[in-house]
């Protein structure tokens, strides 16, 4: 795999809540459109990560530098974050409005991100009408009109049943090769996470530091069933074990 | 995002009087400098040299302030308690059982819009002119707020937790009061709390059209009398006696359902 | 929900059977009202009362035709909603979007809440005097006025953090989540005010009516009061309350549910 340059560099990255230590001098980097997989157990510490990383929250020591300064990240939430009360289109649209952007701009930028997504025929709907993978569709064609070249992923596919995120980590991967982007993408799921990944980082529980870095060579499209895959999987699945 | 900052008890303490404390001022001001003239206003402290005066000068209602005050107190209760016992089974069983909703519901959706104090004139050629036309009035509008509160909370009753019950073999009775009624119980205060302030208001309104005690009648017979020293003491009285019930009705809720956050 | 329960058989005669009930209910209701005014032969029945609503028609009372006593309340009631929905949204969005304003202005505001409406009527007469829509107006806008500062401050208070944190980083500045997150996930909490407020006042509108007027749905229920025998008039009040309110409500679902019409759709 290529090593493009830098795009972010986590470096040194501490946080507490009170008394307890979630983050334990974190540091790595992440690459120009790589798919970057954050694993990790339950409640290790992953979301505060990517929230400091998305500037929701800030890091008690370290920094978060971006190579390209002015650029602007998309976030997927796991409970989707949509606004029942705006079509699609205009949930969408949204980070564009709040930016300023003209009607028409909008409306383009926003019909490009919604074929890709595979939504084309849902523009008007409301997002009561939408099963969940389809809501999360929305929420990762906002990401894409937030930050076009950035998109943080937090358990996307976490809230979705296992054949509707089988199909929807199909349509990721669609996506990304459509439009390309670094995405950094966290998931509790050893399984995703090798489906996924073009490099995993592999947390502890916390206090939380990278304990492991994967890169699977594995081709493409990847096979859940085949042996080496299983392999893979076996072995991660060990190291998580001793991290707990 | 809209929550408070932290702040030192003294500065909540400070902040909180703050705001009563200057419309204290500015009332008492507005009457001492004559921007309103004392036949419309009457400062704050005035209003408590009424109060002790009242409390046992019987001019110009023929009562004293206690009388009322006892005399509406009694009325309140009586339909209040009354409406509750009748309205919360009431409601709770047309939420429960589609029969009774059937029997029920028509003339509850009839009666539901008609403001209580618009069967005075009936109620009065029925029962004639006292007590027992306010109590049937106040019991009107207080009933009506515990029928609907007590509907909609057993209708929102899990139904995971009533099929639980059923699996394990309850009946239809059984279901109703062990699972049914606690978890319609939140829903049973809200609506007994705003069936007060319902049958509070309408006490006072009725007493002010046909009732010759109590607080209602005092404030009308200040106005008659021009002495709006009286009408002002009797609307404080008023507002700070329906406060302090709701409030205790607020308390029982906590001790009735505990498992509640409040 | 009671089908989870009911465990005769037979879906269609259970409907049926449902209707049949709720129409015998109505007709019982009918029939109870008509055995009263025998009972007692100072209360009219439903057919005295129809008798009684055509010869009101023909024969005003002191000459004001009945649809000017209906305008007049309503009338009354519409100033008073557009007015009270203006100050309580507003002031509700103040007490739910600055803290330390609510802390501040609370208790003064819980202070003067307690009162009824109707207990206003005598300081507002003596204000304003009886002649004319004002004091009217001020009492039906106190009584819902309250009711809608109390639910539009909730529904702020209850906004969901997830979606402002999610707004935030949208890129909303504190203006943009007002307008577009905060205000619209509240709409159903204001109307919910709304319409107890709707409810409270007629209920003022009447008793102010009642008490100190000189026209109006209620003033015709007070005149029935002076003549003890004509409680025909008084069940004419009360069905055109009725009928009245009914109207409101119905015209203000209708309003919600274009509003928000978000709210009312489900998953496909």
């Amino acid at each position: 795999m290529v090593q493009n340059a830098h795009k972010i560099e986590v470096r040194h990255l501490s946080k507490s809540f009170g008394d307890t230590k979630i983050l334990d001098d974190v540091s790595f980097d992440v690459y120009e459109n790589e798919f970057l997989v954050i694993l990790g157990p339950g409640q290790c510490g992953k979301t505060v990560l990517l929230n400091i990383m998305a500037g929701m929250d800030t890091a008690d020591e370290g920094t978060v530098e971006f190579q390209d300064q002015d650029s602007n990240m998309g976030f997927v939430f796991q409970k989707y974050a949509l606004y029942n009360w705006k079509t699609v289109e205009k949930n969408v649209e949204l980070p564009l409005k709040f930016r300023g952007v003209g009607k028409k701009e909008r409306g383009r930028v926003a019909k490009k991100y919604i074929d890709l997504v595979g939504l084309n025929g849902f523009a008007h709907s409301y997002p009561a009408q939408l099963s969940g993978g389809m809501k999360q569709r929305v929420g990762i064609a906002r990401a894409y009109a937030m930050g076009h070249s950035m998109i943080l992923m937090d358990e996307p596919f976490g809230a979705l049943d296992a054949q509707t995120r089988y199909q929807m980590e199909d349509e990721l991967l669609r996506m990304r090769n459509t439009e390309k982007a670094t995405i950094v993408f966290v998931t509790n799921n050893i399984e995703e996470a090798i489906y996924l990944g073009d490099r995993i980082l592999l947390f502890s529980d916390k206090p939380s530091k990278v304990v492991q870095e994967y890169i699977p060579g594995l081709e493409r499209p990847r096979n859940n069933a085949a042996d080496d895959f299983m392999s893979y999987r076996t072995m991660i699945t060990g190291q998580m074990d001793l991290a707990l | 995002m809209y929550q408070e900052k932290e702040r030192p008890l003294w500065q909540n303490v400070l902040l909180s009087c703050s705001g009563i404390l200057v419309f204290l001022a500015i009332w008492q001001c507005v009457v001492s400098f004559g921007i309103v003239s004392t036949d419309k206003l009457v400062a704050p402290y005035t209003l408590c040299m009424t109060f002790i005066d009242k409390l046992n000068n019987v001019v110009p209602d023929g009562n004293t302030i206690l009388v009322h005050i006892a005399t509406s107190l009694k009325l309140v209760l009586a339909g209040f308690a009354l409406s509750c016992v009748i309205g919360v089974p009431l409601g709770v069983c047309m939420g429960f059982f589609k029969t009774f909703k059937a029997l029920f519901s028509p003339i509850f959706e009839i009666v539901k819009p008609i403001p209580p104090l618009a069967w005075i004139p009936i109620v009065i050629v029925v029962f004639g002119i006292g007590m027992k036309s306010e109590l049937f009035i106040i019991f009107v509008a207080a009933f009506v707020p515990c029928v609907i509160n007590s509907y909609t909370g057993i209708q929102s009753t899990d139904p995971a937790l009533l099929n639980v019950a059923k699996t394990a073999g309850a009946s239809r009775w059984q279901m109703f009061f062990k699972v049914g009624v606690p978890s319609a119980l939140p829903m049973v205060f809200v609506g007994i709390k705003v069936s007060f302030g319902s049958a509070w208001a309408t006490l006072v309104a009725a007493e002010m059209i046909a009732s010759s005690v109590g607080l209602g009648y005092m404030i009308q017979q200040g106005r008659q009398a021009s002495r709006p020293d009286i009408v002002l003491l009797g609307m404080l009285v008023i507002g700070i006696i329906g406060g302090v019930l709701t409030g205790l009705l607020g308390l029982l809720e906590t001790k009735v359902i505990p498992w509640e956050r409040h | 929900m009671g089908e989870t329960l009911e465990m005769t058989g037979g879906k269609m005669s259970r409907k049926y059977r449902y209707s049949i009930l709720s129409v015998i209910s109505v007709i019982c209701v009918f029939g109870l009202w008509w055995a009263a005014s025998v009972w007692n032969t100072n209360l009219a029945g439903p057919i005295d009362t129809a008798g009684r609503f055509i010869r009101l028609v023909e024969n005003p009372i002191m000459g004001v035709p009945l649809w000017m006593h209906v305008w007049a309340s309503v009338r009354r009631i519409l100033v008073s909603f557009v007015l009270a929905c203006i100050v309580g949204v507003s002031l509700g969005v103040a007490f739910g979007i600055f803290p330390t304003f609510k802390r501040i202005m609370w208790p003064v505001f819980s202070l003067i809440r307690p009162i009824p409406p109707l207990a206003w009527i005598p300081i507002v007469v003596l204000w304003v005097g009886i002649v004319g829509d004002t004091s009217k107006d001020i009492i039906i806008f106190i009584g819902i006025v309250m009711a809608i500062v109390i639910n539009t401050q909730a529904g702020i208070r209850q906004t969901d953090e997830l979606l402002l944190k999610a707004g935030k980083l949208l890129g909303a500045n504190k203006w943009q989540l007002l307008i577009d997150i905060t205000l619209p996930s509240s709409i159903p909490a204001i109307f919910a005010g709304m319409k107890t407020g709707l409810s409270t006042g007629w209920m003022s509108l009447v008793a102010a009516e009642m008490i100190a007027a000189k026209e109006g749905i209620g003033f015709l229920i007070n005149q029935s009061m002076k003549n003890s025998s004509d409680t025909a008039l008084d069940f004419i009040g009360i069905i055109l309350v009725a009928l009245c309110s009914a109207a409101f409500t119905l015209l203000l679902n209708a309003i919600e549910r274009k509003v928000c019409l978000w709210s009312k759709m489900r998953t496909k």
